[in-house]
């Protein structure tokens, strides 16, 4: 409490109201990638259609979830092509 | 089927230490066979806070590296005969640790202990890393202040993101938050986050709430884990914690209550006992 507070003077926000202000706006500007919580599924359904196009068995497919050296989410893709498949 | 329990943070001097060895201690108390992991190469700490430094002779870069196996590097604690140490390199550099190497030493304590836990070092480098990568369950070790919460926030991503279990695209690690250092008299005079706040902010699940505690200084003084100091809150709110890991979790928190002006008078004479 400070002097103010003690004669009826609102000083404002409380520190941890403050606080809670500052971390809100760090955690909504920095999303913890939201590409997290659709993994898996971003990665059965290209590798869906892949398939429809390449005969690759699921194993010789991968996908990594990163961040860029400046801390953005990227998604990286390998994919090894069975012999024979030409890069045209 | 034994459980890896990682205990995390991203920020340094929160409680991870602390909370690695009260935890293990009271699974251990509660009849589990237990094992705690120091991932801190270089810089550590859990075989001071355990009271084993002086019969560390083996370390977890040994067992890695030199031929060492893991039963000759375990540390038995003196009183509970179902509680392990294996500690931490202490000369030799992080590089030394390997995913490789901690994934051969976690298969082979997997078939005979019930809960190993993994202390973390601070950080998002490699020793950290290497710590959470087997874990079945993260416990994010946060204090109520604004540096910590964010760290959390960024540690609770890296889990979801670069552990075994997100590579191999299976159930994720399972992310649970203890909120330690927490002072609810600092809360309801505005000057502290309240739980609600850091949950809000990190919206992960909640297993425990360690008040701020004048015992975690003495027992590792002593060398003694704080949750034997049984009558003091941190024990109490550690073995809270502990029965809510092994599947109580309608236990309610305690010590989260702004305590009465009498108590507190109370308190100040006779020294927190």
């Amino acid at each position: 409490m400070s002097f103010l507070d003690l004669f009826g003077f609102s000083t404002g926000k409380t520190s941890s109201e403050k606080a809670k202000d500052r971390l809100r706006i760090i955690v909504e500007s920095n999303p913890r990638s939201s590409v997290n919580k659709h993994m898996k599924a971003i990665q059965q359904e290209i590798f869906a259609i892949l398939a429809k196009y390449l005969k690759i068995p699921e194993k010789d497919f991968s996908m990594q979830f990163d961040d860029d050296k400046n801390g953005r989410a990227m998604i990286e893709l390998c994919v090894q092509l069975p012999e024979g498949e030409e890069q045209s | 089927m034994a459980e890896v329990i990682v205990i995390t943070s991203g920020k340094g001097g929160v409680g991870k230490t602390t909370t690695s060895g009260a935890l293990a201690t009271g699974l251990a108390m509660q009849g589990k066979k237990t094992v705690v992991i120091d991932f801190d190469v270089g810089l550590r700490n859990l075989d001071l806070i355990m009271g084993c430094e002086r019969r560390v002779v083996y370390d977890i870069i040994d067992v890695i590296n030199n031929g060492i196996a893991v039963n000759q590097a375990l540390i038995r604690d003196k009183t509970l005969n179902n509680l392990y140490i294996l500690a931490a390199s202490q000369t030799r550099d992080k590089d030394a640790l390997t995913v490789e190497g901690v994934g051969k030493i976690l298969d082979e304590l997997k078939k005979n202990f019930d809960y190993i836990l993994c202390d973390s070092p601070a950080g998002i480098e490699k020793g950290a890393h290497v710590a959470m990568y087997y874990a079945d369950r993260a416990i994010v070790v946060t204090n109520p202040e604004v540096s910590s919460v964010r760290d959390s926030d960024r540690m609770i991503g890296l889990i979801a993101s670069k552990s075994l279990r997100a590579e191999k695209n299976q159930e994720p690690i399972k992310e649970e938050l203890l909120i330690t250092r927490y002072n609810p008299n600092r809360v309801a005079s505005g000057d502290m986050l309240s739980i609600d706040d850091v949950i809000e902010i990190l919206s992960i699940k909640l297993v425990g709430v360690i008040p701020e505690s004048e015992a975690v200084l003495k027992a590792s003084n002593e060398g003694t884990s704080v949750i034997r100091s049984q009558k003091s809150d941190a024990a109490q709110a550690y073995m809270d914690t502990v029965y809510r890991i092994l599947g109580d979790e309608s236990r309610p928190m305690r010590f989260v209550k702004q305590k009465k002006l009498f108590d507190r008078i109370l308190e100040t004479i006779t020294g927190g006992e």
